[in-house]
């Protein structure tokens, strides 16, 4: 504790008041004095050295180390004493006061506790609820909001393990499967576990974003795929088309040809038939024309008329009740409030006249503004638009009777037209015409003609519809195209986020493998040189960490199995791992080993005990020692180094102590 | 090796030479270590705050 002692956690002073076998307030000064680290308290079995180091802990965290708190049948926290005077239903309380040093800031952590009986028997509790009051010389003393995190801070409660320890336990660090343990160990104090956060919320948020950026992508090339296919149909229809009007041009000519042939041969009686027939199939191709308008008109009209039908109950509905509304003066029927308010903020009056210079008529409009409701102008529109609307449909209605009576004349006219057609042409195909024209055939070959040109035309329009909707469906699909990019671009996006993290990563599980190769390296090395320094024997020791934690001790001569240790070397590798954790670790904390030399034997016992001021020579250390342990040997080996020593006495159940 | 392993960690990263991704990795390991504090909220919003200048900035590759 010589360097920088100020810098280093440790305690000043504990005090218990009534627990347990610690009846009253006893108080413990434990402050190292320069290189005097080690305070040694020593005892006989059953003086209360167990019970001090489970204050310590029950005072940090809330709960007695290996006691599971089966109330009933709990020693009472409270000095057993105090409790057999309790009547029944009574309690007894007490406290634990840690005073602890934190580089260079005191601390006081208190925690109470208490014994309730109850039918005779011990119900025990600890307040969950401890206090931490810190003392600095600018504010003194001040008790902080958030004890426990700060503890916390101080003390993290999952690093407690490895500095506190009862020296009879010890060697269960190093049972069968102890390789977990050493890896949680070293895991726990290197503060890899902040990498191990990283890397893992990396991984997390890598999978999150390219789990978004996958049901994110676009589907251009399928839109791409759908536009070409619908390109190529168009094209198709495009040359369909294209020999469609070739052949109504051929048809044409020739019925052009065929009615020149028939009118060359024909005397005027005839031609006076054939363009009559002409002007009358001129006339039913314009109805037929008409008749196709007429039928488009009727599809529009049965589609307006009929929506407004569905809904003229409501219409109705709401007009009466806008009207009634509009009778009690909440629905404004000509001025609006908006139109008042407009007036206003232009400065204009009804009249015409500046409502600056006549306050009298701003009066007046404003009055008119504050009675008009100010209603919702959508709710006026919907006045208006009401009645209109079934107006409308009304007039849809009419239009639709007129429309429909309009196409059945022009169809009765159409077939009168071609009934005469067919007239004529009888009458046209029962002339005489020079022997080497055969009108009846020509006209025949003419009828058919037209009777083809009619098919071609009608195809010719149908081919000009389709193509009509392909090229509307190759619009949507170039629209849908820009859509599938822009979410592509997107997804884009969502993956050089994905790469980001996924580099992050990588570069963080290459650092934290290099750093655990390095500590596990550190602690090997470290726990070598305690090892050996602390070992009775004369040999040299290798010690390796494997990859796997295993530990592998190599003396001179034989390799050494770790669970085939003796107690003694068990409990030494224990004390050099937990020196070797703390030095790579850089971690601070004062440790506590409650009869750290109890397993070892007497043979052994003076050789470790001289060598423990060597332990931790930088951190204060409290050994809980019985009396045995505590023999000539280890005394003088630990004599220029202790800070405090204390005696325990256990009489009549109460324990006290003396300077030993 | 450092005492503070802590100390050890941002070293590592300063050494990495992308020094976009370097800034990144130093404030979400600084991010992290204030959450173990106890001191800051869900890390999802944290570091996709922190990402956006870096994305925003280069390519991130």
């Amino acid at each position: 504790m010589s360097t920088d002692a100020n810098s280093r956690t440790f305690f000043k002073k504990v005090v218990f008041d009534d627990w347990r076998q610690y009846k009253g307030v006893k108080e413990f000064p434990l402050s190292p004095d320069g290189d005097h680290h080690i305070n040694a308290i020593i005892g006989e079995n059953g003086t209360g050295k167990t019970t001090f180091a489970k204050g310590v802990e029950a005072g940090l965290n809330g709960s007695v180390p290996g006691e599971s708190g089966d109330n009933g049948q709990a020693e009472p926290h409270v000095n057993s004493k105090v409790f057999d005077q309790l009547d029944d239903g009574d309690s007894s309380s007490g406290s634990i006061e840690l005073h602890l040093s934190h580089k260079g800031t005191d601390y006081v952590i208190t925690r109470e506790f208490a014994s309730r009986k109850e039918d005779g028997v011990c119900i025990n509790s600890i307040d969950q609820n401890l206090t931490v009051e810190r003392h600095t010389p600018s504010e003194g003393w001040e008790e902080l909001s958030n004890p426990s995190k700060e503890l916390a801070r101080i003390l993290p409660p999952e690093v407690q393990q490895y500095y506190f320890f009862d020296g009879e336990r010890l060697d269960d660090l190093f049972k069968n499967d102890y390789e977990d343990d050493v890896r949680k160990a070293v895991w726990d104090l290197s503060h890899v576990h902040v990498l191990e956060n990283v890397i893992n919320h990396l991984r997390t948020l890598r999978d999150e974003r390219r789990r978004t950026a996958k049901s994110s992508s676009g589907e251009v090339q399928e839109a791409r795929d759908e536009r070409d296919e619908k390109e190529a149909e168009r094209m198709d229809i495009i040359h369909e088309k294209a020999r469609v009007e070739q052949t109504i041009d051929e048809k044409e000519s020739a019925l052009t040809e065929i009615e020149n042939k028939m009118g060359a041969a024909a005397n005027d009686q005839v031609l006076s038939l054939i363009e009559e027939r002409a002007e009358l199939e001129a006339e039913i191709d314009s109805l037929v024309d008409t008749e196709e308008d007429l039928e488009d008109e009727v599809d529009r009209l049965v589609i307006e008329a009929g929506s407004i039908c569905l809904a003229a109950d409501a219409l109705d509905t709401a007009t009466e009740a806008f009207d009634d509304l509009g009778a009690q003066g909440k629905l404004p029927p000509a001025v609006r409030r908006k139109y008042l308010d407009g007036l206003l903020a232009e400065k204009e009056c009804l009249c015409g006249c500046d409502l600056e210079t006549h306050p009298d008529h701003r009066q007046n409009v404003e009055d008119l503004r504050n009675e008009t409701p100010a209603i919702n102008d959508r709710l006026i529109e919907a006045s208006y638009e009401f009645p209109n609307t079934r107006t409308a449909g009304e007039q849809a209605f009419a239009d639709l009777r007129e429309t429909i009576r309009e196409l059945r004349e022009t169809t009765q006219e159409r077939l009168k037209k071609e009934t005469k057609v067919e007239d004529l042409t009888e009458q046209l195909r029962g002339h005489n015409i020079p022997d080497e024209i055969d009108l009846e055939d020509l006209d025949e070959q003419r009828g058919q003609l037209r009777t083809e040109l009619r098919k071609l035309q009608n195809k010719q329009g149908r081919l000009e519809e389709q193509l009509d909707t392909v090229e509307g469906e190759i619009e949507a699909l170039n629209q849908r195209i820009d859509r599938e990019l822009d979410k592509e671009a997107r997804s884009t996006e969502l993956m050089r986020e994905v790469n980001w993290y996924k580099r992050a990563r990588e570069e963080l599980v290459a650092i934290k493998a290099a750093l655990m190769a390095e500590v596990r390296e550190n602690i090997e090395a470290s726990i070598e040189t305690y090892f050996n320094t602390l070992t009775w024997k004369t040999e040299q020791y290798d010690i390796t960490v494997q990859e796997d934690f295993c530990i592998r001790i190599d003396g001179p001569d034989r390799q050494r199995q770790v669970e085939r240790l003796s107690a003694g070397e068990t409990e030494l590798l224990a004390l050099s791992f937990i020196a070797a954790l703390t030095e790579v670790s850089g971690f601070d904390a004062p440790v506590m080993i409650d009869t750290p030399l109890a397993r070892i034997d007497q043979e052994h016992r003076a050789a470790i005990g001289s060598r423990l001021p060597d332990f931790l020579a930088d951190q204060q250390v409290t050994f809980l020692f019985t009396d045995s342990e505590f023999d000539d040997t280890v005394s003088s080996a630990l004599e220029g180094h202790l800070a405090n020593t204390y005696k325990l006495e256990n009489a009549n159940r109460v324990t006290r102590f003396e300077d030993y | 090796m450092n005492e503070n392993i802590n100390e050890e960690i941002t070293n590592r990263i300063e050494n990495i030479e992308d020094e976009e991704l370097q800034s990144f990795l130093l404030k979400i390991v600084d991010y992290e270590r204030d959450v173990l504090a106890q001191k800051k909220p869900h890390y999802k919003d944290e570091y996709r705050k922190l990402a956006k200048p870096h994305l925003d900035g280069g390519d991130g590759e």
